[in-house]
């Protein structure tokens, strides 16, 4: 063994040497990311040009379709609307829940007074079928019997 | 290995003995809360495994979301474990082959406090639901300034005494292990930086973060363990290493290619096409240095014409060992672009790619070094032999069929996701018989390491000692107390 090579001196700038080496990366890469700041150019960029421009177009043409002023000299009028009006409770059989009370009622309803179905509706009868040549469609109905 | 100290044998026994004194509580320490991290994280894993097959499982409590476990599981496993055991034998390792006590054990302990504080506050962060996402780097932002300080705190004397080292000659394992106590530092600066200081597009930050992984595998897990099987080869069968000429290309084939593995991931992402094949490509070769240091190991252990040494060192080097050559076909077979890597891309096979690397390789060669330098640190042998011919069974049946099921389930995994016209449902209940063979995996390796956790702790602290101390002082005082209470019983 080197006796001169063990001492303070050398184990202190060891110590130096290889923090240094740690963080020499960390160096690196913040001097590259300082001088590699240029725009960048490549197609997606430049296609992005054009889609930012047609998305201004497009929002420049909704504003003025629907200008901001308009909405606002609109909210008085339909506020007051809103406010006059009162809520009516919807009646549709369809939304009752089954089993509820409300649709227990309505299924006794028709026993204890007069029927309030509609009349059957007469079904037109089914306009004849046009006459086509060739190979007729496919339908469920029986094939035709020759006579 | 020769030794590069021109001592005579009985002071180089001296030196070895003060190193293993002055390094004993630092590297015991690393070691033992290294192996309690281990069974944190394979008790997340068990939990994370079994969501996968049966989703109702703890399904009330939020921190423990599948999200959330499995992210924590992997990260302790890392950080844990993995830092923690390889900080013990890089800086014994380095100690012993430079042939210098450690100056600096205080320090090097209130570090490794430090960074096991890191871990902690990282790991509930994570289950808090604090993490950031990306995988291997989950732990808040404020994780990651503490356990680079902590980690240069705890290898910078390791550079110091490899630089006043005695002699001039270097050992292979060295170059390994300067390799990785290096490369971490860069990977870590570089990843958070442009994560988390100046973050750019979300692509690249994927990019970035994948990349990351990689060389987290390549750059410090696996230098290391091929740093300590590169010592350990020759120390056990009393043999050098037959071609330092393939050692030394192996370390540098790794030292070129690795840092270009990772991108693969990202096959078919919108980022520069040649990024990905470039990162197929180099993990594919990187099945070159693999190879060449598991086929220079294997030689130098089966050239020697004695019998094998029958013990835990051996058996988990040479386990560690097949574990590389595994890797480093599974490298080439899951990456070729075209064929494979479609298919296992995004599937369970990562995680098994991941667990044979960092437990399979790197973790194998740990549990070899920590049982070759246990008994010379703590100046005692192990004390229960069928403990650790437990560990060793439990430890690669369980590693096999986790590795196992995860790659083949993971390639099912992989072709069922790319049939598109079924629905997703299918592709999970393809993954459902794989993910109960980890589990039940898993719990046998919890079984296995708690026992090795308990052993390790039996040996650092010494109960036996303790207790022969106590008794010893109990004595004495009642012999005080006698003499007290009976001044002229002691007179003739």
């Amino acid at each position: 063994m080197d006796p001169t090579r063990d001492n303070p001196i050398i184990r202190f700038n060891t110590f130096w040497w290889a923090l240094w080496a740690f963080f020499a990366f960390a160096i690196v890469l913040a001097a590259i990311m300082i001088f590699n700041r240029a725009a960048p150019t490549n197609l997606e960029d430049a296609v992005a040009v054009a889609r930012y421009q047609t998305q201004q177009t497009v929002a420049e043409a909704q504003a003025k379709a629907l200008p901001a002023a308009d909405i606002e000299a609109a909210i008085p009028e339909v506020a007051a609307k809103l406010a006059a009006s009162k809520p009516v409770a919807v009646e549709r059989p369809d939304q009752v829940v089954p089993e509820s009370p409300t649709s227990k009622a309505l299924i006794a309803e028709p026993a204890l007074g007069p029927t309030t179905e509609p009349a059957p509706v007469p079904v037109p009868a089914p306009a004849p079928a046009p006459a086509t040549e060739g190979t007729p469609a496919e339908t469920d109905a029986p094939a035709p019997v020759n006579s | 290995m020769s030794s590069a100290s021109s001592a005579t044998p009985t002071s180089d026994a001296a030196i070895r003995a003060g190193i293993d004194r002055s390094l004993r509580h630092p590297v015991m320490f690393f070691l033992t809360s290294g192996a309690a991290w281990l069974a944190v994280s394979i008790l997340l894993a068990i939990t994370a495994s079994i969501k996968v097959h049966c989703p109702t499982f703890l399904d009330g409590c939020g921190f423990v979301d599948f999200g959330r476990v499995f992210p924590a599981h992997i990260n302790t496993l890392i950080y844990g474990w993995g830092f923690q055991s390889g900080f013990g034998v890089l800086i014994w390792l380095m100690a012993r082959m430079s042939r210098q006590e450690c100056r600096s054990a205080g320090t090097i302990l209130a570090a490794g406090h430090v960074w096991n504080l890191g871990v902690l506050l990282g790991t509930l962060g994570i289950l808090c639901g604090e993490g950031s996402g990306m995988p291997w780097m989950e732990f808040p932002r404020f994780a990651w300034p503490v356990l680079l300080l902590s980690y240069i705190a705890i290898v910078v004397w390791s550079f110091i005494q490899f630089r006043v080292r005695a002699g001039e000659r270097t050992f292979v394992a060295q170059w390994y292990l300067l390799g990785a106590m290096m490369w971490f530092p860069w990977l870590s600066i570089t990843a958070n930086t442009l994560l988390f200081c100046v973050p750019g597009h979300p692509v690249m930050a994927a990019g970035i973060n994948a990349w990351f992984k990689s060389g987290l595998v390549f750059l410090f897990f696996v230098p290391s363990a091929l740093g300590a099987a590169y010592y350990l080869a020759p120390k056990l069968t009393g043999r050098p290493i037959p071609s330092h000429t393939l050692a030394r290309l192996g370390f540098w084939s790794l030292a070129v290619v690795a840092p270009w593995a990772g991108m693969q991931k990202l096959a078919g992402a919108p980022l520069p096409v040649f990024l990905p094949y470039v990162g197929a490509a180099a993990t594919a070769l990187l099945a070159v240095p693999l190879l060449i240091a598991a086929l220079n190991l294997l030689r130098t252990i089966f050239s020697s014409e004695e019998k094998l040494p029958k013990c835990a060192p051996m058996s988990f080097t040479l386990a560690g060992l097949v574990s590389m050559l595994v890797l480093a076909a599974t490298a080439v077979l899951f990456n070729l672009p075209g064929s494979s890597l479609w298919k296992v891309q995004f599937s369970l096979s990562g995680y098994g790619f991941d667990m044979l690397a960092v437990y399979g390789v790197f973790g194998f060669m740990m549990f070899a070094a920590v049982y070759f330098m246990v008994p010379r640190l703590t100046n005692c042998e192990w004390r229960y032999p069928r403990l650790i011919n437990m560990h060793f069974f439990f430890s690669v049946y369980g590693i096999g069929a986790i590795v196992v099921g995860a790659m083949i389930g993971g390639y099912v995994h992989g072709s069922a996701a790319e049939a598109w016209l079924q629905p997703w449902e299918y592709v999970v209940d393809t993954l459902r018989p794989f993910a109960a063979v980890s589990t039940f995996a898993w719990c046998v390796i919890l079984f296995a390491n708690v026992f090795f956790f308990l052993h390790l702790a039996l040996m650092w602290l010494r109960p036996d000692r303790l207790l022969a101390a106590c008794k010893a002082k109990t004595e004495d005082r009642v012999a005080q107390s006698q003499q007290t209470e009976d001044p002229q019983s002691t007179t003739p």
